[in-house]
C-alpha cells in the first residue's frame, strides 16, 4: 500500500507492504529527503509519529489495521478494528436515517401535522401544489419517514373527509404503500390488548379511498379479521343452536315421570315456553349485533353504504352474503338510504338473486318496507320478490307459532334454496 | 473501504462503464449538463443526451439478462458520484423515471445495496439547508423503492435525531426591543425537544426544562391571539414563506409571538414530549415494582420497562417520579388550553392532534416488538368473485365454436365456398378406420376404438342416414352408446328409460354376443383377403352383410328389442 501526503511543503510517498517474515516499510522521499535512507520496519514508522514528523491521524488513514496494531498506533486489535470498521460502513452506507415515531423528530412532525390540521376547505390547486412541496421539504429536512408521513396524511384525512386537498396528497406516495398502511390501521384493533372496536371513521376512509380508486378492495380485504371462513364457521354454528332452541318450544317429554317434572334441575326436559322463546329471540339478534362491531369486513360493508360506494358494497354483499349482512339494522338502515337516494340508478338487476334474497333476512318490517320500495324502482324484481314476501308472516314475533315458522323460514332460506 | 466489493461488473461491463467516463469527462470538458450531452438540439428542444441513452442501453440489457444485473447500478453509482451536485439531479431523475424497471424483482435483488450506497452518499453530499427538496425526493424514492418493511429504514432503535439543534443567539445584540432572556429561553427549549432521553437520564435538565417552559407558557397565556391574527393565515402565502426549520434570529421574535402556525408548532412538541415522557414514567413504576428489564440501552424507555434510567435516575424514587408525572400532567393541561386558544379553530385543532397522538399508540407499540413487517398480500383466489367480472362471456352464436366458426366465415369468405371444400366423403371411406378397429389381427386396443369418438360417429351415422340408409340400424348398434342421441326423440327416450337391473344385465350378454358374431364374421371376411382396409369395396360389403345379419332378426328399434329380451 502507499502512502501519499503533503506535508511541510513536501510530497512525500512511503510504500507500507508485508513481506515473508513481517511488517517493513520502505519509503521514497520526493524533494529534499530529511528522512535516512535504509528504515524499513513499524518501529520507523512509529518514530515518525513520536518525532511529529508525521501526524498518525495520516497513518491511521491510510495503513492496513495490522500493521497499525503492531506500531501501536491502535489502542484495539486489528480484527476489532476491522469489525468496527465495517459497522461503521454499513451505518453510514446501508442504513437509512429515518424517524417515524413523532418523538423521535418532533419538530419535523409537529409542523408536518400543524400543516396538515390547518388546512382550510376548499382550497385551490396551487394551495395543494404548495402543499406537496412543504410536506416533500420538512421529509427531505427532518428525514421523516415517507411512509409514516403518508399514514398521517391518512389520519388527517380521515378528520376532514370533504377536504379535497387530501385527493391530491395521497398520489405523491407509493400506490402500493397505501393499502398497507391503511390495513395496519385495522392490525391494531386486532390486537388482544385493544377492546375498542375500530371506530367507523376508518372504514368510511378506506371506503373512500376504495371508491376513489387509490387501493382496491382486495388488497385491503386481506388485513380485515374475521375471515370469511371463520366467520361463516360461526355463523353457521350460531343458526344452528338458534334452530335448535326453536325446535325445543313446545316440546313435550312424554317419557317423563311425575319425579321428572318434579326435578327442576334437568334442564333438558324443560320444555320452553312462550316467554322464553321470545326472550332467546332477544338475545340472539343481540348477539348477532355484537358481530357488527367485532367483523371488520361488515364494517367496512357499512362504510362503503356511508359513502355511497354502490359498487363496492355489492361486491361486499355478495361475498358475505352467508352473513345474511341486512339482518343487521345499521346495515339495512345503510341499504334503505341507499337506495333512496340512488333511486333509479341502481341497478337492481345486477343484484345476484342470492342477493335479493338476502335483502329480505332483515327484520320482516323492514323487509315489508323495503318490498314497496323496490315496486316503486323496478318491476321486474318486484315479481321476484314477491313469492318471498308472501311467505314472511304478518306478526311474526307476535306468537310462537311464527317465532318458529320465522326461524324454520330462516332454515329454509339458509340450507334449502340457497 | 471494502465497500465496493459487490457488483463489480464482469468485462465487457467495465468497458460500458468506460465508455460512461469517456462521456462524462467530454461533458464537463464542454461545460455542458452531463445528462444533456452529445444530445442533437433541433430547434431549442433538445434529444436525449448520450449518457442516458447509453444507460437505456445497459439497463435493457440488464433487464433481458444479457449483461449481469447489477451492473446499470454501478454505472448509476458512478455517475453521481463524478457528477456536481447540479449533475446529479438530472442523473436522479434518470433514476425515478426507471423506477419501475429498477424495482423489478430480478434487478431489485441485484442492485439495492448498491442503490441504498448511492442515495445514502448523495443525501450526505446534499445541504440540508438548501436541497430540502431534492433530499425529500431521494428519500422518498427510497421509501417507494424498498418494501415498506425495509429493515434498514424503521429506525429499529428507535435513535432521536438529535443532530437536529436549533442554534440561537447567545449575546444580546444593540438595541433590540426583545426581552432577551425569554427569547433564550424559548429557544432553549429545543434542545430538549431534539431529545427527551436526556430529560429523564438527567434531573438536573428536566428541572431547567420545566421551568423554561413554565415561562414560556406564561407568555403565551399573556399574549393571547386575536381572531384577526389567526385569520390573516392563508395557505398560498405561507408556503411561499413557509420556513422547514425555525428561524432564531432575535429580530424575528416579536413576529413569531403573533403567529400562530409558529405557536402552534411550539405546544405541538410539548405535547409530543409529554405522551412520551407519560408513557415512560408509568413503565418507570413497573420497573420498580421488579418486573424484568426488557428494553436495551434505554432507548426505547417506554412502553417496555426501561434498563439504565433506574441507576441514571438516583436522586429520584418513586416520589420524584410522581411529581414529575405530577408536573407533566398540569403543563400537558395548560398546553391544550393554550391550544384551545390559539384561533383558528383551536378547538378542531386541539381535537386533530389528540386523534393523531392516540393513533401514535400503533406505531409505538410497533417499534416495541421489533417493528415486524406488517404487510399482507391479497389472497388470489377471490380476485374473480367480482360480480360483474365473473359472467360468463356471451357468444354471438350460442357457443364459442360456432361463434369462431362465423368469425372465420367473415374472414375468409372463400373458404366455404371453395369446391374442394364442399363435398361430402364417400361413406365407404368413412367407415374405413371403424372396421380398421374391427381387425382383431391390427390389435388396436378398445379405448383407441373410434366407435368412442362421438363426433366422428354422429358424423357417420348422419352420412349413412343419407346415403345408405339400409345400414343405419345396424351401425346403431354397433356404436350403441355413443350414437344413441342420432335417434329420433321418442326412440330414444325408450332406450335411456332405466332398465331393470336383470335387463341390464341380459341387455349386456346379448350385445357382447352379437358383437362376436359381427367379428367373426368380419374375421372370416379378412382372412379371405390379406388387406382389406384398403379395399373399400370389401368394407362395404362386410357391411351390407352385417346389415342382412342384423335383418335376419326383426330390425326393430334398440329398446324395443330390450323389452323383448326381458320378457323371455
Amino acid at each position: 500500500m502507499e502512502v501519499r501526503f503533503w506535508w511541510c511543503g513536501y510530497f512525500i510517498s512511503i510504500r507500507v507492504g508485508v513481506s515473508g517474515t513481517g511488517k517493513w516499510l520502505s519509503r521514497s522521499v520526493v524533494g529534499d529527503g530529511f528522512v535516512g535512507e535504509g528504515f524499513g520496519s513499524r518501529r520507523d514508522a512509529k518514530w515518525l509519529v513520536e518525532s511529529a514528523l508525521v501526524p498518525l491521524r495520516f497513518f491511521q488513514e491510510r495503513c492496513e489495521e495490522e500493521f497499525l496494531w503492531e506500531s501501536e498506533m491502535i489502542k484495539i486489535k486489528a480484527a476489532d478494528l476491522k469489525s468496527k470498521e465495517v459497522r461503521v460502513n454499513t451505518r453510514l452506507l446501508y442504513q437509512q436515517t429515518k424517524f417515524n415515531l413523532l418523538r423521535e423528530e418532533s419538530e419535523g412532525y409537529a409542523k408536518l401535522v400543524t400543516l396538515l390540521c390547518q388546512i382550510p376547505e376548499g382550497s385551490t390547486q396551487n394551495a395543494s401544489a404548495a402543499t406537496v412541496g412543504i410536506i416533500k421539504s420538512l421529509i427531505g429536512h427532518f428525514d421523516l419517514d415517507p411512509n409514516r408521513v403518508f399514514d398521517i396524511v391518512l389520519e388527517c384525512f380521515e378528520r376532514q373527509p370533504c377536504n379535497s386537498i387530501f385527493l391530491d396528497l395521497i398520489p405523491i406516495f407509493p400506490k402500493s404503500h397505501a393499502s398497507q398502511i391503511l390495513g395496519f390501521k385495522f392490525q391494531y384493533y386486532q390486537r388482544l390488548e385493544v377492546n375498542d372496536p375500530v371506530p367507523s371513521e376508518i372504514y368510511q376512509l378506506t371506503a373512500l379511498l376504495v371508491k376513489r380508486d387509490f387501493i382496491d378492495v382486495d388488497s385491503i380485504y386481506a388485513h380485515l379479521l374475521p375471515k370469511e371462513e371463520d366467520a361463516f364457521d360461526h355463523y353457521n354454528a350460531f343458526s344452528a343452536k338458534r334452530l335448535d332452541e326453536a325446535n325445543k318450544i313446545g316440546r313435550i317429554n312424554l317419557a317423563a315421570t311425575g319425579k321428572d317434572l318434579m326435578d327442576e334441575e334437568k334442564q333438558g326436559d324443560v320444555t320452553v315456553d312462550l316467554y322464553a322463546a321470545l326472550d332467546m329471540e332477544t338475545e340472539a339478534v343481540a348477539e348477532r349485533s355484537s358481530e357488527l362491531e367485532s367483523s371488520q369486513p361488515l364494517g367496512l360493508l357499512m362504510g362503503f353504504l356511508e359513502v355511497d360506494d354502490w359498487y363496492h358494497a355489492r361486491v361486499l354483499f355478495d361475498r358475505l352474503s352467508h352473513l345474511n349482512p341486512a339482518e343487521h339494522v345499521q346495515i339495512c338502515d345503510g341499504l334503505f338510504r341507499t337506495l333512496a337516494r340512488e333511486g333509479q340508478s341502481i341497478s337492481l338487476r345486477a343484484f345476484s338473486p342470492r342477493a335479493i334474497l338476502n335483502l329480505f333476512s332483515c327484520t320482516w318490517d323492514q323487509s315489508r318496507s323495503l318490498v314497496f320500495r323496490v315496486r316503486k324502482l323496478d318491476d321486474f324484481i318486484y315479481t321476484k320478490c314477491v313469492p318471498i314476501y308472501n311467505q314472511i308472516p304478518t306478526h311474526a314475533s307476535a306468537t310462537l307459532g311464527g317465532l318458529s315458522e320465522k326461524l324454520q323460514n330462516l332454515d329454509n332460506y339458509h340450507g334449502g334454496r340457497w | 473501504m471494502g465497500n465496493r466489493a459487490s457488483g463489480e461488473g464482469p468485462p465487457h461491463g467495465s468497458r460500458v462503464g468506460s465508455s460512461g467516463v469517456k462521456f462524462t469527462a467530454a461533458a464537463v470538458q464542454s461545460g455542458q449538463k452531463v445528462m444533456k450531452y452529445g444530445g442533437s438540439i433541433v430547434d431549442g428542444e433538445s434529444s436525449q443526451g448520450q449518457i442516458p441513452r447509453l444507460l437505456d442501453i445497459v439497463l435493457y440489457l440488464c433487464e433481458k439478462e444479457h449483461v449481469e444485473g447489477g451492473m446499470i447500478f454501478q454505472l448509476l453509482e458512478d455517475l453521481t458520484e463524478m457528477s456536481t451536485m447540479r449533475n446529479c439531479e438530472d442523473v436522479f431523475g434518470y433514476i425515478e423515471s426507471k423506477q419501475d424497471i429498477l424495482g423489478k424483482p430480478e434487478l431489485f435483488a441485484r442492485g439495492k445495496l448498491v442503490m441504498l450506497r448511492t442515495c445514502n452518499q448523495l443525501l450526505r453530499r446534499l445541504s440540508k439547508a438548501n436541497d430540502v427538496v431534492f433530499c425529500g425526493r431521494i428519500i422518498m424514492f427510497l421509501a417507494h423503492f424498498f418494501p415498506l418493511s425495509e429493515r434498514s429504514a424503521v429506525n429499529i432503535k428507535g435513535v432521536f435525531n438529535t443532530s437536529n439543534e436549533t442554534k440561537y443567539e447567545t449575546e444580546a445584540p444593540e438595541g433590540i426591543s426583545i426581552d432577551f432572556n425569554f427569547y433564550r429561553t424559548l429557544w432553549s427549549l429545543q434542545e430538549h425537544f431534539c431529545n427527551p432521553p436526556s430529560l429523564i437520564n438527567a434531573p438536573g435538565k428536566w428541572h431547567k426544562f420545566t421551568s423554561s417552559l413554565t415561562v414560556v407558557l406564561n407568555t403565551f397565556e399573556a399574549q393571547p391571539l386575536s381572531d384577526e391574527e389567526g385569520n390573516a393565515h392563508n395557505l398560498e402565502d405561507d408556503a411561499a414563506t413557509f420556513n422547514i426549520k425555525y428561524l432564531t434570529s432575535s429580530k424575528l421574535m416579536g413576529l413569531e409571538l403573533k403567529d400562530p402556525s409558529f405557536r402552534r408548532h411550539v405546544l405541538v412538541q410539548c405535547l409530543i414530549l409529554f405522551d412520551y415522557l407519560k408513557v415512560w414514567c408509568t413503565s418507570e413504576k413497573r420497573a420498580n415494582e421488579n418486573v424484568p428489564n426488557v428494553a436495551s440501552a434505554g432507548v426505547l424507555p417506554g412502553e417496555a420497562a426501561p434498563g439504565k434510567s433506574e441507576k441514571e435516575l438516583p436522586s429520584e424514587s418513586m416520589v420524584g417520579i410522581a411529581f414529575a408525572k405530577e408536573e407533566i400532567k398540569t403543563s400537558e393541561q395548560r398546553v391544550k388550553k393554550l391550544l384551545e386558544m390559539t384561533p383558528p379553530k383551536g378547538i378542531d385543532f386541539l381535537h386533530s392532534i389528540e386523534h393523531i397522538l392516540e393513533r401514535e399508540r400503533n406505531w409505538v407499540w410497533w417499534k416495541r416488538d421489533g417493528c415486524p413487517p406488517f404487510e399482507k398480500q391479497p389472497v388470489e383466489k377471490k380476485l374473480v368473485q367480482d360480480g360483474t367480472k365473473k359472467r360468463r362471456p356471451r357468444w354471438r352464436l350460442g357457443n364459442k365454436e360456432l361463434s369462431q366458426l362465423w368469425r372465420w366465415a367473415d374472414q375468409y369468405p372463400n373458404a366455404l365456398t371453395d369446391t374442394q371444400r364442399v363435398c361430402t366423403p364417400a361413406i365407404t371411406d368413412y367407415w374405413k378406420p371403424l372396421a380398421e378397429d374391427m381387425d382383431e389381427s391390427a390389435g388396436i386396443e378398445a379405448e383407441y376404438h373410434h366407435k368412442n369418438n362421438r363426433v366422428y360417429c354422429w358424423k357417420g351415422l348422419r352420412f349413412s342416414m343419407r346415403q345408405d340408409l339400409e345400414d343405419f340400424p345396424d351401425l346403431n348398434m354397433v356404436l350403441r352408446g355413443s350414437a344413441s342421441w342420432a335417434l329420433p326423440t321418442e326412440v330414444r327416450a325408450r332406450y335411456q328409460a332405466k332398465p331393470s337391473e336383470r335387463t341390464k344385465r341380459t341387455k349386456k350378454e346379448e350385445t357382447t354376443q352379437r358383437n362376436k358374431q359381427k367379428i367373426r364374421l368380419h374375421a372370416t371376411n379378412s382372412s379371405i383377403t390379406k388387406s382389406p382396409l384398403h379395399n373399400s369395396e370389401l368394407l362395404h360389403s362386410t357391411l351390407r352383410k352385417m346389415a342382412a345379419y342384423a335383418a335376419m332378426k326383426p330390425c326393430q328399434p334398440v329398446g324395443s328389442s330390450h323389452r323383448a329380451d326381458s320378457q323371455d
